[in-house]
């Protein structure tokens, strides 16, 4: 399960990758000024890449074991129920 | 501010000067941005309210799960502010010496360049419709010619009767069907 919710992250963060290096170059090449591109570019991939890397180590940071395991007695009936 | 000799733009010739160039109006962009400004202040409010409701939420041991959910929402927001903004800021009309030029962006993988010479031009038209429209000036210019892209539609432009006279202007320099008696009208208007 685990292996499974890594594999799905990891194309996610390829997709959302694969979007903001297309935005930064559609910055840079439609841009009527190459230095609002710059600029422009500079404040989108700062932050971008700051919520990504962030965005990486919190997700590795994360006990899924105990989430699932913890997610999986929220959804079953609890002992006294079953008497 | 924009420097026009520094201007470039597809197809650019080497002796053409750029005279005017113009985005859609701010408070255009504003309306496409709402949404996403909107959920941000829910986000970022949500985001300082919820533990002091919820503490096991952001103390407890799915805090990690918290804060990765909190970060996956202000980067998605992220990309859509800039697709937005991508979608709006860069239809752009450039008023040349020689020509118009509309470049529109209509996603992020399509792009739309026309070009209109200014002798095509038969008569010039702008349109300012609405309360907020008319309260901060900006609105249509239609470009009627003779050509096989009939009309010419500058979109929630900023000051549009000015952009209208200037066109007109241009139009007449440059030979033009745009007549004087035309001029009048639109200046009535």
């Amino acid at each position: 399960m685990i292996g499974i919710i890594n594999l799905l992250y990891l194309v996610l963060i390829i997709g959302i990758s694969a979007i903001g290096l297309y935005i930064c170059y559609h910055i840079l090449r439609y841009s009527l000024s190459k230095q609002n591109a710059v600029i422009t570019t500079f404040v989108f991939a700062t932050l971008f890449l700051f919520f990504l890397f962030t965005n990486v180590i919190l997700f590795f940071r994360i006990d899924w074991d105990r989430l699932l395991g913890s997610a999986g007695s929220f959804t079953s009936f609890p002992s006294s129920y079953s008497r | 501010m924009l420097n026009l000799s520094k201007v470039r733009f597809p197809g650019k010739h080497d002796e053409e000067q750029v005279l005017a160039v113009y985005h859609r109006h701010w408070f255009d962009l504003f309306i496409h941005l709402f949404l996403s400004v909107f959920l941000s202040v829910l986000l970022l409010g949500g985001f300082l309210i919820m533990p002091s409701f919820f503490p096991e939420i952001a103390g407890g041991p799915n805090a990690a799960f918290f804060f990765f959910l909190e970060n996956s929402f202000l980067l998605f927001l992220w990309i859509t502010l800039f697709l937005i903004w991508i979608d709006i800021y860069f239809d752009v009309w450039i008023i040349t010496n020689e020509r118009i030029v509309n470049i529109e962006q209509k996603d992020l993988f399509t792009r739309r360049v026309s070009e209109l010479r200014f002798h095509t031009i038969q008569d010039v038209t702008s349109e300012v419709s609405g309360i907020i429209p008319s309260i901060l000036d900006f609105g249509d210019v239609l470009v009627q010619t003779a050509g096989e892209n009939p009309r010419f539609i500058f979109h929630n432009i900023p000051n549009p009767v000015g952009v209208k006279d200037l066109i007109m202007k241009l139009a007449e320099r440059r030979g033009g069907s745009a007549t004087k008696t035309q001029r009048a009208d639109a200046r009535v208007i």
